[in-house]
């Protein structure tokens, strides 16, 4: 473990948090350096709605196949484990674990994955989401590897309540919802940008992306100015237009 | 909470509707009625109907529209949603002209949640209180769920073939507007309408192809896998791929240009 570089991310991370900061770019920022830290193949970040439906709000790839894992979760597997029973949820060999999940399991092998974990992702005394581990190889993480990994959804979580000001539970869960619908409206502004460039929402979301960091727009501003058709990204004359 | 619904609707032996939910509302939480409004699009302009509403909420929407403001019509518009607890607090400026009139119906605080999916804003579940303080923890979190159903109910309700799949889900459990399960599944995932970033993509998509707004592009899916007796995310995810289009012209990406055309 590179004791620097996590020093260095958490700055990194605490420095995002500024008033009226970008929360899905700052979740995208903590899966990549998860996936850095933890030297994992892939991880995701699932959000519960009010409803109990895992949500992704960030992951390293936007690679169906990985999404299609994060996705079957909500009828199986160690992130809805995770969720109910509000604990850290890990398997080591997932080639042996088709008995444990008998979709999930060879799902994630077929995607290459051989070991994964859970983390829960707690606030107050409720679970509201998960952070999903995938690893190309069989094997636990270390001790050490957990309690960073722990650190760091901490961290999401205290992104995610830092977009509001209150403590009213009622108030704090339409604040979730509102993230996600945030999420929602990302790709759905991934889907426009796709069609208007004549490229795949991967891409689109890459054009937004790229766009967004250099111009210091939020990436939830800035899909709202695609879906309204005021800015086009990439492809077509770039640029905002009034 | 969907249990719930169809429970109290078989209690009042009435179909699942909006207005059983509005008063599902009314029975549930303490001094409370709810409404559903709906913005009207054609007006251009800020305006809004109520389409399901009991007791005082009725009212309480209509003073909004009457009078122009208030936070069902802030939320209609893109407002994340309102908490008030006590309308007749004088540092309460937002609505100078809805606040006291409101107070004078008897109103003393309010909750108002967003149904949207994503950018496609649908309407508002506005939850109307006799009392100060607004809805409890538990009563809210019910009411955030609640809103979310509501959502269900109304895109059902604006299929263009009108189809009620909700109240009849399909034997496999998979009925045509993408709804898993039963009604009785328990508040786990409970029927609820599939959430999938294929979707959203596809809709932004179909958006552009047909030039319409992200409701409309919305609704044309669902109607679309409707017809097609298929999964919302099943069309979506072809409509991605680029294999199907709906301003029927030849699929295909643009810069693969004659693959398709001849």
């Amino acid at each position: 473990m590179n004791t620097e570089r996590l020093a260095e991310t958490f700055v990194d991370l605490a420095d995002t948090l500024v008033e009226d900061f970008d929360l899905i770019e700052f979740l995208y920022t903590l899966v990549d350096r998860c996936a850095e830290l933890l030297d994992v193949t892939a991880v995701g970040l699932m959000l519960s709605d009010a409803r109990g439906r895992l949500t992704v709000m960030a992951s390293t790839s936007e690679e169906t196949r990985l999404l299609e894992l994060f996705q079957l979760q909500n009828d199986q597997g160690p992130c809805l484990e995770c969720f109910q029973q509000g604990h850290a949820v890990h398997e080591r060999d997932l080639e042996a674990a088709s008995g444990r999940w008998d979709r999930f399991a060879p799902e994630a092998v077929a995607a290459g994955f051989h070991a994964v974990h859970a983390l829960p992702m707690r606030l107050r005394d409720e679970t509201i989401g998960a952070l999903n581990l995938f690893h190309a190889e069989r094997g636990a993480l270390q001790d050490s590897d957990i309690r960073i990994g722990q650190a760091m959804v901490d961290v999401a979580t205290i992104g995610l309540v830092q977009v509001g000001y209150t403590r009213r539970r009622e108030i704090l869960l339409a604040q979730l919802q509102q993230a996600l619908d945030t999420r929602v409206i990302i790709e759905q502004a991934k889907g426009v940008l796709a069609e208007r460039n004549g490229i795949t929402p991967g891409q689109a979301f890459s054009s937004l992306r790229t766009y967004a960091r250099a111009r210091n727009l939020r990436l939830s501003d800035l899909a709202d100015a695609v879906i309204d058709g005021r800015v086009l990204p990439a492809g077509a004359e770039a640029g905002p237009r009034t | 909470m969907r249990r719930a619904l169809y429970a109290h609707a078989e209690s009042i032996q009435l179909p699942v509707s909006l207005d059983v939910l509005c008063r599902l509302a009314g029975v549930r939480w303490k001094e409370a009625a709810a409404a559903v409004s709906v913005p009207i699009r054609a007006v251009g302009a800020a305006g809004a109907e109520t389409v399901a509403a009991a007791d005082l909420a009725r009212d309480g929407e209509e003073l909004q529209i009457t009078l122009g403001e208030g936070p069902s019509l802030d939320v209609l518009v893109g407002d994340p949603a309102i908490y008030l607890s006590e309308l007749t607090d004088p540092s309460e400026i937002r609505w100078p002209m809805f606040a006291p009139a409101a107070a004078l119906l008897g109103i003393r605080s309010m909750a108002v949640m967003p149904m949207r999916v994503g950018a496609a804003r649908f309407g508002a579940f506005a939850v109307y209180l006799t009392r100060p303080g607004g809805l409890d923890p538990r009563d809210g979190a019910e009411a955030i769920i609640l809103a979310s159903i509501a959502l269900d109910l109304l895109l059902e309700d604006l299929g263009p073939i009108g189809a009620r799949t909700l109240s009849a889900p399909k034997a496999e459990g998979a009925g045509p507007g993408g709804f898993d399960g039963s009604p009785g599944d328990g508040d786990h995932g409970d029927g609820a309408v599939e959430d999938r970033p294929e979707i959203h993509q596809a809709t932004g998509m179909i958006s552009i192809q047909l030039g319409v707004d992200l409701p409309t592009a919305l609704l044309r899916l669902r109607a679309r896998a409707f017809a097609e007796n298929r999964r919302l995310s099943h069309v979506s995810a072809d409509v991605v791929s680029r294999v199907l289009r709906f301003d029927g012209t030849h699929p295909g990406y643009p810069e693969l240009g004659g693959a398709d055309a001849d």
